[in-house]
């Protein structure tokens, strides 16, 4: 085969890709699950952050220590951020244990002063750590004045509405405490802020601690740096000024109701955080935890991670100050209304990060919000587990599913094939059929397929067989006329035959030109009922009248013999073709006719059977040999004795046969007591 | 006393004309219609040859019947068998049952004639004694020619008078190669050319019953056969 054929069997492997199609809905599915468990997280992290918001706002105080905070105006300097502290820390000048707290950093304008200001908060008390940038320090030189006169450092609290100034000065590095610097009022205790000052690379840096409770919720700080030289110029950097009267700004800090009310929350794998009004991060509880698990093969948890790659996430805001939350991640909370958030993991673009913000009402409005987020690892490995398991479910379902195909489409070919081969086999060469073809006891539509090829096979042998034989009958009924004249015309070439004799040969051989004459006549006769009986339409036809009318036109015809119909029946319809129906009635008739002695009854009896009409057409007579009974009706087969001047083909009974068949009914023979019975048996209504 | 001939023959006319011919070549005949008039008279007297068809009236297979009957009783009476059908199954079921030739009804009168002078002439010449100068030999082939039998490597070989003309011409001139017609020629018949094949098959089958290695009538394609020396 020079073509690639396009067999049932790669057929039904491209229908096997269909099945492609089972993996695509795996991953759809898988998607979705994915969905649903995230939006489950969701509503669960919403739900987290709904109930932390309510504990927290359950009280104001817990997120604003101070409520003045709440109706005084929005504060336009930095504030400091006090962070609870997670470790001991000592306050030894050098800045062990402050890794990771948020700064608050000022720059000066015009020199290199730089300032760094660290707050924590522990139990009770405040620490700070700042560090400034002066490639320069001078430190005070009590010589001087009894005044801070160097490079310092100026604390601001705000105790009952009054300002009060605490200056830190030293004429070296090591333990410091505060001194008032301004007018001395109730409340102020300067020997409650101690702390140390340290020589830094760049500059110095001062840690204290005082008790929260001085700063009355509030806390402004700069630095004097003094220049050396003439002048003594003196460069101020600080959240705030000198001279000002008004409030330093808000301390932001946790307060002890906020960390105690946290700590319920504590336990879970989500990190928890309250921010307030202002977006300050007040607090922050729990870890996010990545723990996925572990189970998952690498390459499934790829190709599931390549699978579940969707839009790409952006990473978290950042805020710019730091201690403040982003401010897109929290307005809509602030705004009253709660929020899903999902972002990548800054970390690790693999995964995701799921944030549920919710408002923490206050009076009027809201005072602050919970944020809370969980890693999305948390429902994906979840996922990932079901997704191995799909993809192998699929995978076994795919590999079956086209191992099944090829298995069955291999059989159906192999079915469909040998088919073909016992076709090939039974038909040879030369179009003749032999051998038997295998009948298939299938009960599907090859077996059908396979049984209507036996059908047809064996119809076309039987017409095969008829055709041979019709010529084998032919040649041996043309030969016996041939044979006649032929030594009829030898005896008559002879001369000493007598011109009776001359006579006596001439008529056989004009017999035996008749008889040519007659089997011709005869042949034309069945081939023209071979066509007519297609070009017969049938119709409906009432059998019960047309046999009267057949009967009487018989009697008239055959008046050797009596012509009896009988019939129970009032009416029989059949489908036929009348003209056909009586030539086949014709020849029966006549058959009878024959082989009936003289004046005995031809009966013609119309019977019902079933679904079927019977007309039986019986006579007296010598009974049918049995070993001729069942080829009676074949073409070229007679019973009759060679009656000079008649000619038997042996045509009559097929031409009946014929007709019956092309009803769909058939004919048989039978012997009766007494005689013969030829029995026409037509569908019908059956009375 | 003229040779009788008896004609067992359903068809009058056919058996009239036949009856008329031998009895102007000479012969006695008897006609019989059918198997039972014939068997009867043969229990009676049987002839010097019969001519027997194998349809008779009713009985399809009457006349292979009546042969079997006739062979049983004498293994040298001439039976041929002269009918209509032509089939190779009815030669070779005809020639088995002993019948010395089988003749299709379309044969010549002359050829018909020709036969039964051969036939009744082998009779003759085997219940004389065997002369010398009648046999021709080739090889392990031996031909008697005044006989018509044949003998292959001394043991008889079992030929009808037209398989002996045959095998005649081709072993005459063995390597030449003999034409369907010249081989129809000399055994004075007329056949199609599917009949000289199946001829030629059955001599062959007939001498391999004797010697399973026969292998000299050669086939030569398109042309017709040789006998290999």
């Amino acid at each position: 085969m020079e073509r690639l054929t396009f067999s049932l069997r790669r057929q039904l492997i491209v229908v096997a890709l269909l099945l492609l199609t089972l993996p695509w809905a795996g991953c759809q599915f898988v998607r979705e699950m994915e969905g649903a468990l995230r939006h489950g997280q969701a509503q669960t992290l919403q739900a987290t952050a709904q109930a932390v918001a309510a504990v927290v706002g359950a009280d104001t105080q817990i997120i604003y220590p101070y409520p003045d905070r709440l109706s005084a105006p929005a504060e336009e300097r930095p504030s400091v951020h006090a962070h609870p502290a997670t470790l001991p820390i000592a306050i030894d000048g050098y800045a062990e244990g402050w890794e990771g707290t948020p700064a608050l950093t000022l720059q000066s304008q015009n020199t290199e002063l730089a300032l760094s200001i660290k707050a924590l908060t522990r139990d009770d008390r405040l620490l700070l750590l700042v560090q400034v940038k002066d490639n320069e320090v001078v430190y005070h030189n009590p010589g001087l004045s009894p005044e801070p006169n160097g490079d310092r450092l100026v604390i601001r609290t705000w105790q009952a509405d009054r300002r009060q100034d605490y200056v830190i000065a030293t004429a070296a590095p090591g333990s410091v405490r505060a001194r008032a610097a301004s007018r001395r009022t109730r409340g102020m205790d300067p020997g409650k802020i101690r702390g140390y000052w340290q020589d830094a690379v760049d500059g110095y840096t001062i840690e204290v601690e005082m008790p929260m409770a001085m700063t009355g919720g509030r806390l402004g700080l700069y630095i004097n740096d003094v220049g050396h030289g003439e002048g003594r110029n003196v460069v101020t950097l600080g959240n705030i000024r000198p001279l000002r009267a008004s409030s330093p700004p808000w301390l932001i800090y946790t307060s002890d109701n906020l960390q105690a009310a946290l700590s319920l929350f504590d336990k879970q794998q989500v990190n928890i955080q309250v921010v307030d009004r202002d977006g300050w991060q007040l607090a922050s509880a729990g870890a996010i935890s990545h723990r996925a698990d572990g189970n998952t093969f690498w390459l499934v948890r790829l190709l599931y991670r390549s699978i579940l790659a969707e839009e790409t996430l952006p990473v978290p805001p950042q805020s710019e100050t730091p201690g403040k939350a982003a401010p897109a991640v929290i307005e809509e909370a602030l705004a009253g209304t709660a929020e899903n958030l999902r972002f990548r993991d800054p970390r690790n673009a693999n995964r995701n990060l799921l944030l549920a913000t919710a408002p923490v009402e206050g009076a009027e409005q809201p005072i602050g919000a919970v944020i809370v987020s969980q890693s999305g690892e948390q429902y994906l490995s979840l996922t990932d587990q079901a997704f191995s398991r799909l993809l192998g479910y699929s995978l076994l379902a795919l590999g079956t599913g086209v191992l099944g195909l090829l298995g069955y489409a291999s059989v159906l070919s192999f079915r469909i094939g040998r088919l073909n081969r016992a076709a090939h086999s039974v038909i040879a060469n030369d179009g003749s059929i032999q051998g038997v073809f295998p009948r298939s006891r299938a009960q599907d539509e090859i077996g059908e397929l396979s049984r209507a090829y036996a059908d047809l096979l064996a119809k076309l042998r039987e017409y095969n067989d008829y055709l041979r034989t019709l010529s084998r009958k032919l040649a041996h009924e043309l030969r016996t006329p041939i044979a006649v004249i032929q030594s009829s015309l030898e005896n008559l070439e002879h001369t000493d035959a007598s011109p009776q004799q001359h006579q006596t040969y001439q008529l056989r051989a004009r017999e035996g030109l008749d008889r040519l004459k007659a089997i011709l006549t005869a042949m034309s006769e069945a081939n023209r009922l071979e066509e007519s009986v297609r070009s017969n339409p049938r119709r409906d036809l009432d059998l019960v009248p047309f046999l009267l009318e057949i009967s009487a036109a018989y009697a008239d015809v055959h008046s050797g013999h009596t012509v009896r119909f009988e019939t129970g029946s009032e009416q029989a319809n059949v489908c036929a073709a009348p003209e056909l129906l009586a030539q086949a009635l014709d020849k029966l008739l006549d058959n009878a006719a024959s082989f009936a002695p003289l004046q005995t009854p031809i009966v013609i009896r119309l019977e019902a059977a079933d679904d079927h009409w019977r007309i039986a057409i019986s006579n007296e007579g010598p009974p049918l040999p049995n070993e001729l009974r069942d080829r009676l009706f074949e073409p070229m087969v007679s019973l009759r004795k060679g009656d000079a001047g008649e000619v038997h083909l042996g045509l009559g009974l097929h031409v009946v046969r014929l007709i019956a068949e092309y009803h769909e009914g058939r004919v048989f023979a039978d012997n009766v007591a007494g005689g013969v019975r030829f029995t026409l048996s037509l569908p019908g209504d059956g009375g | 006393m003229p040779q009788q001939i008896a004609i067992v023959e359903d068809e009058p006319a056919i058996a009239a004309n036949y009856r008329d011919h031998l009895e102007r070549e000479g012969f006695a005949v008897q006609l019989y219609a059918d198997r039972q008039q014939a068997a009867s008279a043969f229990a009676l007297a049987l002839p010097d040859l019969a001519i027997i068809d194998v349809g008779l009236g009713d009985e399809m297979e009457g006349g292979f019947e009546l042969c079997r009957e006739l062979r049983v009783r004498s293994a040298e009476l001439p039976i041929v068998f002269l009918t209509a059908r032509d089939s190779e199954l009815d030669i070779i079921s005809g020639l088995r049952l002993g019948a010395d030739e089988y003749l299709t009804k379309d044969i010549s009168q002359a050829q018909l004639m020709a036969r039964i002078h051969a036939l009744l002439r082998r009779v003759r010449a085997l219940a004389s004694p065997e002369k010398k100068d009648d046999v021709i030999r080739q090889g392990k082939l031996e031909l008697n020619r005044e006989r018509m039998t044949v003998r292959w490597n001394h043991q008889p070989v079992e030929l009808t008078v037209t398989e002996f003309w045959m095998v005649y011409a081709l072993a005459r001139h063995p390597g030449h190669v003999k034409s369907r017609q010249q081989l129809m020629n000399s055994a004075d018949v007329v056949l199609d050319d599917n009949t000289i094949t199946s001829h030629i098959k059955r001599i062959r089958r007939k001498f391999q019953t004797v010697d399973d290695t026969f292998q000299n009538i050669e086939t030569a394609y398109g042309v017709g056969y040789r006998w290999k020396g």
